[in-house]
């Protein structure tokens, strides 16, 4: 739509045009072209406009037939014009302009009657923008490096610091830093959301954290007053979560992520830049309580009526056990997901986890991870931590600036769909955000420096994180926040963007909208097949495509999330899903509260064993979960100098009855503790006790029928490792594990 | 539980260094031996599931704390060392603003005095609430999550057991203060 306030042309000019019609006769005359001016619009978003032409021959048909910039001819391809600061649609003699670059535009443009020609100019000025923004290679990637990438003050650093050889210091550079990590385009494709006109309006994100400044200068705007939650019993202004951390408030930075104030001059811009933001620091006063009130339960002060389309929820537990299920968690999410904005649910986002390395920052297990390291398999499982494996929370795992598995992000086939959140900032480019203002708090602050203990390294790999960085002068902004804590953000950003294209969608549509649309990143993915006795087991398949045609890889669920095809589709989004259906358990064995079904898991053999379990419900699946309990009497916390491989061992891998194969267990991940429970404790002997898995693989296909379940001990040697607890190492089990119950549920329509 | 457990335990960390850890720091600093942190544990106290009751500190308001007492805070609470003179029985049970400590994860938590419960599909709650002397906290009756508390002060685990043992709940379980969860 043309703003007239944008639209200026000299008045004389368009009498002129106005006029000339009339002239004529026979003779062809000349078009005329006049000087347009556009004035200011927004980064990212389109400008329309109309050249400013006429021809007294009124019967002529004008068509804009060359466009030049800087003196040079200017290809276009279909109408559309590449230009130095963003790009120029023509359609007849209107345009559409798309301010991709912070700058004023200026252009020569060619009217044609098919004879003759006219010229004159179109002046477009620099637009309303964020001055970090271009910097945001997770919103539109440039193959920009987010300020991390500093080769000379790296080997400068190298060379004072460490005494390093000019030798030595390019030789580790060399094997370092990769430009091959900055791949253009690689990115969530927000700016073809924000041409389709969705930038968050109308949508209201929770970001349920640590804390959140509510006063931040790019986050106060969208901040909704009053509505956020101090959870701290006693808090002096219970509305005010924002954090007394001196060294960065990770709900903060979240909350840059999804919906810092767009087109204002100052720091970056959220996925969804004009959402409305309530923070909840649940993380600083955790209690079933408080859980369920950032669930948005009565008393939470979220009415059932506001369009509050999304929680944030970038925490979780990394432990080398695999927790039991929770019902009553199921039933505090469910209540956000089944109950909230009149019936049509919230999403509640959740991070996969940083555990693909390492358990957590546990140290006495940490050797464990080598053999799933040396392999390309995940350390720790997403199922592992039971509130990612309920109906009600989507993972979101981490990608890189080439689209590619982040160094840390936790897969599982739990996963829905990945987002991206870079690597540390310091030799990859991480996330430029939100961060508590001024220099005497936060990620960028003194203290952070302080507390470092080693600033020059600061200065050097982290320099937009170093008081007094140019373009971060108040340190108001980081360059290194990452984690599935970014991701987690950026795709409910999208998530927020959705619904501000259709508000209308329930919960579970956005989630069949980012399934359908989230891009297939990385696609020669490599399958991880391990030896197995006589035989093999595919540990990692890479991309498995279902009988519904769609993809699905544990490191990145269905892709990485697509804002643009999101939003398009929630825009022609057609009949609404089918009322949702959640099957009763279909238990054996323990599981069904019977006898212990004694299947036993020969050690070290691909065969392993299989037990089927029949579905009789006729659902198109949206999500399948398995229940387990699986044995092994020598997993227990009992004083020893060892500890036995029979978790770390255990792999479990399901076929549906179209016949896809997923993988809950890979083995090689770390499970060397009894499954447990926080309320009820070890379950002494059990790898699995009532654990459960949720595969999102099978998503669209028909649930009714056979499902297959195999499980395998994949290693029938010791892991002589070193580690403070068990000095002895790892012992290969001496007595096969057993599968003694087992169970399915999906839930679909 | 074992005494290496109860202490390995409380040296690992589940904090939330993992978002802001960097890589090449670590790898290119000066090794330096750092000594892992050992908090006593009471062997024998009483345990609930993970947790088990430090019987040597209580919680308080912070308001009304004597800080030469504290140890140190948890949300706005403030752990402080038990008087000598606190009734023995008392200190070894479960009751509201006892202070336990988690095995898995180290950190210090607080007994809050509610139980959460999961309502099964057809309880009489309020059956529920008048037979074992409750009153609602919060809930979230759609789905059948109601955070409840026992009218008077009373020792909680007995409470909890003969709640589960009524059959008029799906779960029952002690809501505990903690840091449980950490940034990822």
């Amino acid at each position: 739509m043309l703003n007239a306030n944008n639209y200026r042309l000299s008045g004389i000019a368009v009498a002129i045009a106005l006029s000339v019609t009339a002239c004529g006769g026979s003779k062809n005359v000349a078009p005329e072209a006049f000087d347009v001016s556009i004035a200011a619009g927004k980064s990212w978003v389109p400008q329309q406009g109309s050249f400013t032409v006429s021809d007294a021959n009124i019967k002529d048909t004008l068509r804009i037939s060359a466009i030049s910039e800087n003196g040079a001819s200017v290809t276009g391809a279909q109408g559309v014009y590449s230009l130095t600061n963003g790009l120029l649609t023509v359609n007849g003699t209107n345009f559409s302009y798309l301010p991709l670059n912070d700058s004023a535009t200026s252009l020569r443009y060619t009217v044609s009657d098919g004879q003759q020609t006219a010229s004159a100019m179109l002046n477009i000025a620099a637009p309303v923008s964020d001055p970090l923004a271009y910097q945001q290679w997770h919103l539109r990637n440039t193959g920009q490096k987010a300020y991390a990438m500093n080769a000379e003050a790296i080997a400068a650093f190298l060379q004072a610091e460490l005494r390093w050889s000019d030798e030595a210091i390019s030789a580790w550079l060399a094997s370092r830093l990769d430009d091959g990590i900055l791949v253009a385009g690689e990115d969530m494709n927000v700016v073809s959301a924000y041409q389709q006109g969705a930038t968050g309006t109308g949508s209201i994100a929770v970001v349920v954290d640590s804390g959140l400044e509510i006063n931040h200068e790019d986050l106060q705007a969208n901040v909704l007053p009053n509505r956020s939650l101090n959870m701290a019993e006693g808090a002096l202004n219970v509305t005010d979560p924002t954090s007394v951390s001196l060294t960065g408030d990770h709900g903060t930075s979240v909350a840059g992520l999804i919906a810092a104030a767009g087109w204002n001059g100052l720091g970056g811009r959220g996925v969804a830049p004009d959402t409305k933001l309530i923070g909840m620091n649940y993380l600083s006063a955790q209690s079933d309580l408080n859980s369920a009130l950032s669930h948005g339960i009565p008393g939470s002060g979220i009415t059932e009526a506001e369009p509050l389309v999304v929680f944030n929820r970038s925490y979780g537990i990394s432990y080398p056990a695999v927790i039991s299920y929770d019902p009553f968690d199921e039933a505090v999410q469910a209540y956000s997901a089944l109950t909230l904005r009149q019936g049509k649910g919230a999403v509640n986002i959740k991070s996969s986890g940083n555990a693909f390395r390492r358990p957590g920052n546990i140290a006495w297990a940490g050797a464990v991870c080598g053999g799933a390291n040396a392999l390309g398999l995940t350390c720790l499982n997403g199922n592992f931590e039971p509130s990612q494996n309920t109906p009600y929370y989507l993972s979101v795992a981490a990608v890189n600036s080439d689209g590619k598995h982040t160094s840390y992000s936790t897969a599982g086939a739990n996963v829905l769909v990945s987002a991206p959140a870079g690597e540390y900032g310091e030799l990859a480019p991480a996330m430029v955000t939100t961060d508590q203002m001024t220099c005497l708090r936060g990620y960028s602050s003194f203290p952070s420096v302080e507390a470092d203990d080693w600033p020059e390294y600061t200065a050097a790999f982290t320099p937009f994180n170093y008081p007094g960085h140019p373009e971060n002068p108040s340190c108001n902004y980081t360059s290194t926040f990452n984690g599935t804590s970014s991701a987690a953000p950026n795709a409910a950003g999208v998530v927020s963007l959705i619904h501000s294209a259709n508000p209308n969608l329930t919960y579970r549509e956005i989630k069949d909208i980012l399934v359908k649309t989230s891009t297939k990143v990385d696609p020669d993915n490599a399958q991880v097949v391990l030896p197995v006795g006589d035989g093999s087991f595919i540990a990692h398949p890479g991309w498995v495509e279902n009988s519904a045609g769609y993809a699905h890889n544990n490191l990145y669920g269905f892709g990485r999330v697509n804002a643009g095809a999101a939003v398009a589709l929630a825009k022609s989004y057609g009949a609404a899903l089918a009322e949702q259906i959640t099957t009763d358990w279909v238990a054996l064995g323990t599981q069904a509260g019977d006898a212990a079904l004694a299947l036993t898991i020969a050690d070290n053999d691909a065969n392993g064993a299989v037990q089927t379990i029949e579905v009789t419900d006729d659902v198109v699946v949206e999500g399948v979960q398995f229940a387990f309990d699986v044995a092994n009497a020598e997993l227990t916390t009992a004083e020893a100098d060892s500890q036995t491989t029979a978790g770390i061992d255990l792999a479990i891998e399901v076929t549906s009855p179209a016949g896809t194969k997923s993988v809950l267990l890979s083995s090689k991940q770390a499970i060397v503790e009894p499954a447990f429970d926080f309320s009820a404790g070890y379950s002494q002997g059990y790898i699995l006790k009532n654990s459960v898995f949720l595969s999102n693989a099978f998503y669209g296909e028909s649930a009714k029928g056979s499902w297959t379940i195999r499980l395998v001990d994949t290693n029938g040697a010791d892991l002589p490792i070193d580690s403070p607890r068990w000095p002895a190492g790892y012992i290969n089990n001496q007595q096969p594990s057993v599968l003694e119950g087992v169970a399915i549920r999906v839930f679909g329509h | 539980m074992k005494t290496r457990l109860s202490i390995v335990a409380i040296a690992l960390c589940l904090s939330a260094q993992g978002v802001q850890a960097q890589s090449v720091k670590d790898e290119l600093r000066p090794t330096e031996t750092v000594a892992a942190e050992q908090v006593s544990v009471k062997q024998n106290s009483a345990k609930y599931g993970v947790y088990q009751l430090n019987t040597e500190l209580i919680a308080v308001p912070q308001a009304l704390a004597d800080r030469s007492n504290a140890q140190r805070d948890l949300a706005n609470m403030t752990l402080v060392n038990r008087a000598a003179a606190t009734d023995v029985d008392q200190i070894i049970e479960f009751r509201r603003n006892a202070v336990v400590d988690n095995l898995l994860t180290g950190e210090t938590g607080i007994v809050t005095g509610n139980i959460s419960l999961l309502s099964s599909p057809d309880t009489d709650l309020q059956s529920l609430l008048q037979q074992f002397n409750l009153k609602i906290v919060r809930s979230a009756a759609a789905t059948g999550v109601y955070i409840v508390q026992p009218r008077q002060d009373v020792e909680l685990l007995g409470l909890l057991q003969q709640i589960h043992s009524s059959g008029l709940v799906k779960t029952a379980r002690l809501d505990i203060l903690e840091k449980k969860y950490s940034n990822q």
